[in-house]
């Protein structure tokens, strides 16, 4: 890990690599990585709330969506972009002998790279449904950490799987529709703890990825704290996503590093 | 570096025509149940400053070898170790982006090689300066030449730091003055005691830079050491491997035993008559006419025709039978790549020399004909019409007349003709007793082996190079009369080619290396005959007649059975000119 630091350079040449290869074409470039997100979050607005009359809490249903559906959207297009990272950089692996986890870690750092403006534009819309802001945004900096570092150890995982399994990027589609919906993004948490069993609410909760909405939505919505359920305490919300993302950190790092040298065997044929 | 005992193996796959059908699409190639190994046995060590060599064939496992030094795939065994910064120049421009400028490449090559920004900074110029792209450098990569790509990537990969140079194949980009400047480069690198491995087709690039040289052969390494005798082996291989290829071989066998006329056509004389054949003439060493020769004359065969007809695309050609009805040789003005194109009417002749006739003492006949282009329809043919006697006393059946040393590499070859009659084994004995053995008590025949110049075993040999048949014998101590070793090479269909005798010691153990140091024979399969002859008793004391095969190829079409080295001299009408 303290390599990262060494290898500072490379990481955003590849990273800069990365972001020229996909916003230097287009005519809006980078703006569309802004326009995107708003937009998916004005269709599913559309679709559950003004169709389905689905609740949204005390505060807009926009702003409940597009507090979880912009970090998700980090979430989802980091984790495919590195499952195919290393595989589609072949040309790069088999030539050049350099770290080869420099890769996911930059796929994801483009994902990040993307996703950080969209949080400017949501504190705009914030500010213009007159959502209440305090302190607590402070934290951001922290839940974007553990997120990222979530995202990291699974990124590991995927990429050296992909090189192993081609399966691996199918797997994930399902998966991330199926961690979409398990995640509350379009359904407000008080309104499934109505509605579900307990015993069902409690491994819900297990769920990292539902502590990470809930702590993006405590950061940016100043009142969220009255809307969340007793069942959203301490531990699922802030330690669990923690304790999580270190182990699976490390975990990915770990089946990375051991399949490594096996990777220019499967990426030839 | 050092490289112990590596190892590499992929995986082998099966590629059968069953699963080729429409359910393959859905089915991954299946590993067969062995491996197949890439590299195995490799022993290499690379010295601070030294400069060393690969060549080999393509699939060698050259490639293989440098990706595992350069750390980019894993040994299966073995080990690698490598002290210092290894740069690979296994491809140029890996990792190239062609929407990107040429310089937007650069420092991400660079920086994928391992160089900070500042120090890409400093050498961006060096490199754009190398590459000689100019203002070219500004323009996005899709947009260049292949050349200009190339020249891109050498120019950033060599100047990376690095103590260990890897390149495989890549001195050859650009045009030759880059490729000038390239070499110039590396020789820089050698004064900066920098070490290279080398892998290159380009034999000058290797003479130029290397000390050593390793040649590979499926996975092995065949030889190593000087460069200049790596070269020659690799030559020598390339050869041999390019005529082995099974079905090369067997049109070369057949050709040469194409128009091995029948003896009850001699005599005869046919052709479409465009053309007559007016006289063969037979011109000994001081060039007049003689019908017997001695043995490793000069001879030359001169045929005089006159032209009736104009003709276009001809060749012209002689045959040379041995009285019984053996092909000798029959070379034709095609073989030896002459072009002939056009003849008017007229008179003249052509002329076969042979600097030195290798053949036996016996009685000869010659054909000589004029061939259209494919050798389908002869102008003329006159078929063993004419007799050449080679003077002297025959052996046997013995065909060719070559000289042959006793010993190893390091004796001095004194070139000899088997003439000794006095102990020459009567190889008679052995007429009924082909692909026999005899066993002896006294005597013990260990092994047979054929060896090639540098002594490696080989079944392969290439016509007109060094051949030795190395025979190892076990005698008892109590024998100690005069025995003597004959060594001979029969072709696969029985006839007596090639033998050399040798007056055994009285050592117990006898290891006899006959050396050939020009092997005419023409390609074929070859069997060796050794037998140990008793001149007291007038008997074999053992023998293994025609057990040991092996193979001659030649890269040149011929037909017949030995090679004679030659020379063509023609004299065509032009006719009149219009």
């Amino acid at each position: 890990m303290k390599q990262l630091f060494k290898y500072k350079e490379l990481i955003f040449e590849l990273t800069l690599r990365d972001l020229k290869l996909q916003h230097r074409k287009p005519y809006f470039g980078f703006l569309w990585m802004l326009i995107i997100p708003f937009c998916t979050a004005i269709i599913y607005k559309v679709l559950f709330s003004d169709f389905f009359h689905a609740t949204s809490g005390g505060h807009p249903f926009f702003i409940h969506l597009i507090t979880a559906l912009l970090p998700w959207n980090y979430f989802a297009s980091a984790i495919q972009r590195a499952s195919r990272s290393i595989q589609d950089s072949r040309n790069i692996v088999g030539r050049i002998s350099f770290p080869k986890y420099l890769l996911p870690v930059s796929a994801v750092l483009v994902n990040l790279v993307n996703f950080l403006p969209t949080l400017l534009i949501m504190e705009l819309f914030l500010v213009a449904f007159k959502v209440k802001l305090t302190m607590l945004i402070i934290f951001l900096p922290l839940v974007i950490l553990i997120h990222s570092c979530m995202i990291m150890g699974l990124a590991f995982l995927v990429a050296s799987l992909q090189v192993i399994y081609r399966d691996t990027e199918y797997v994930i589609q399902v998966m991330l529709m199926a961690l979409f919906f398990l995640t509350p993004g379009v359904y407000t948490l008080e309104e499934l703890a109505t509605k579900c069993s307990p015993t069902f609410m409690k491994i819900y909760l297990l769920n990292p990825l539902v502590g990470i909405t809930n702590l993006y939505r405590i950061a940016f919505i100043g009142d969220y704290f009255s809307v969340l359920p007793k069942e959203a305490d301490f531990f699922n919300t802030l330690i669990n996503p923690a304790l999580w993302s270190v182990a699976v950190l490390f975990i990915g790092y770990g089946v990375f590093k051991k399949y490594e040298s096996r990777f220019m065997d499967h990426l030839n044929f | 570096m050092r490289a112990e005992n590596v190892g590499k193996k992929f995986p082998k796959f099966i590629n059968n025509e069953e699963t080729s059908d429409n359910k393959s699409f859905f089915r991954h190639p299946q590993p067969a149940a062995g491996d197949f190994w890439a590299l195995r046995n490799i022993y290499m060590t690379l010295g601070k400053g030294e400069i060393v060599g690969i060549i080999g064939r393509n699939g060698a496992g050259k490639t293989t070898l440098l990706n595992i030094i350069a750390g980019l795939l894993p040994p299966s065994e073995g080990e690698v170790t490598v002290d210092g910064k290894v740069s690979s120049l296994l491809t140029l421009g890996a990792g190239f982006q062609d929407e990107f400028t040429g310089k937007e490449n650069i420092y991400l090559h660079a920086s994928l090689l391992g160089l900070k920004k500042q120090e890409t900074d400093e050498r961006f110029s060096n490199i754009l300066e190398f590459s000689e792209l100019g203002d070219f450098i500004n323009a996005p990569l899709g947009s260049y030449s292949n050349g200009m790509r190339m020249r891109l990537g050498f120019s950033v990969a060599i100047h990376d730091d690095f103590d260990i140079l890897l390149t495989d194949e890549i001195l050859m980009v650009g045009d030759l003055y880059f490729q000038k400047k390239s070499f110039e480069k590396m020789q820089e690198f050698k004064k900066q005691g920098k070490s290279m491995i080398i892998v290159t087709q380009d034999m000058g690039v290797i003479k130029g830079l290397c000390n050593k040289t390793y040649l590979m052969e499926d996975g092995k390494i065949l030889f190593e050491g000087d460069t200049r005798n790596a070269i020659e082996q690799y030559e020598m291989l390339v050869n041999k491997k390019r005529i082995l290829s099974e079905t090369s071989r067997l049109d070369m066998v057949k050709e040469t035993k194409r128009w091995a006329t029948d003896m009850a056509e001699w005599g005869e004389k046919r052709g479409t008559g465009e053309v007559k054949i007016k006289g063969v003439a037979i011109l000994n060493k001081w060039g007049i006419r003689a019908n017997s020769v001695r043995p490793k004359d000069k001879v030359r065969i001169r045929v005089s025709f006159e032209a009736e007809e104009e003709i276009n695309n001809f060749h012209f050609g002689v045959a040379i039978f041995r009285e019984d009805g053996v092909y000798c040789y029959g070379p034709n003005t095609k073989f030896d790549s002459l072009t002939l194109k056009r003849m008017g009417r007229g008179k003249g002749n052509f002329e076969f020399e042979c600097k030195e006739l290798s053949l036996m003492p016996g009685v000869y006949y010659l054909s000589a004909a004029i061939w259209d282009q494919n050798e389908t329809l002869a102008y003329d043919y006159h078929r063993a019409c004419y007799k050449l006697e080679v003077a002297g006393t025959p052996m046997f059946g013995q065909l060719l007349c070559l000289p042959y040393t006793w010993g190893n590499h390091s004796s001095v070859p004194s070139a000899k003709i088997p003439d000794k009659q006095g102990c020459y084994p009567n190889l008679n004995y052995l007429i009924d007793k082909w692909e026999a053995e005899l066993k002896s008590d006294s005597i013990i025949l260990e092994s047979i082996k054929c060896l090639n110049k540098y002594g490696g075993e080989d079944s392969v040999f290439v016509t007109e190079r060094e051949f030795r048949i190395k025979t190892d014998l076990k005698r008892n101590k109590q024998a100690d009369k005069p025995l003597i070793l004959w060594v001979g090479v029969y072709r696969s269909d029985g006839i007596y080619c090639y033998g050399g005798t040798k007056e055994l010691s009285c050592r117990e153990i006898n290891s006899e290396i006959l050396v050939c140091p020009r092997l005419r024979l023409l390609p074929g399969e070859y069997r060796i005959s050794v037998g140990v002859w008793d001149p007291g008793e007038e008997k074999f004391l053992l023998f293994s007649h025609g057990l040991v095969r092996f193979n001659i190829v030649s890269d040149k079409l011929d037909h017949g059975t030995v090679y004679l080295e030659h020379n063509w001299k023609f004299k065509v009408p032009r006719g009149r000119k219009r």
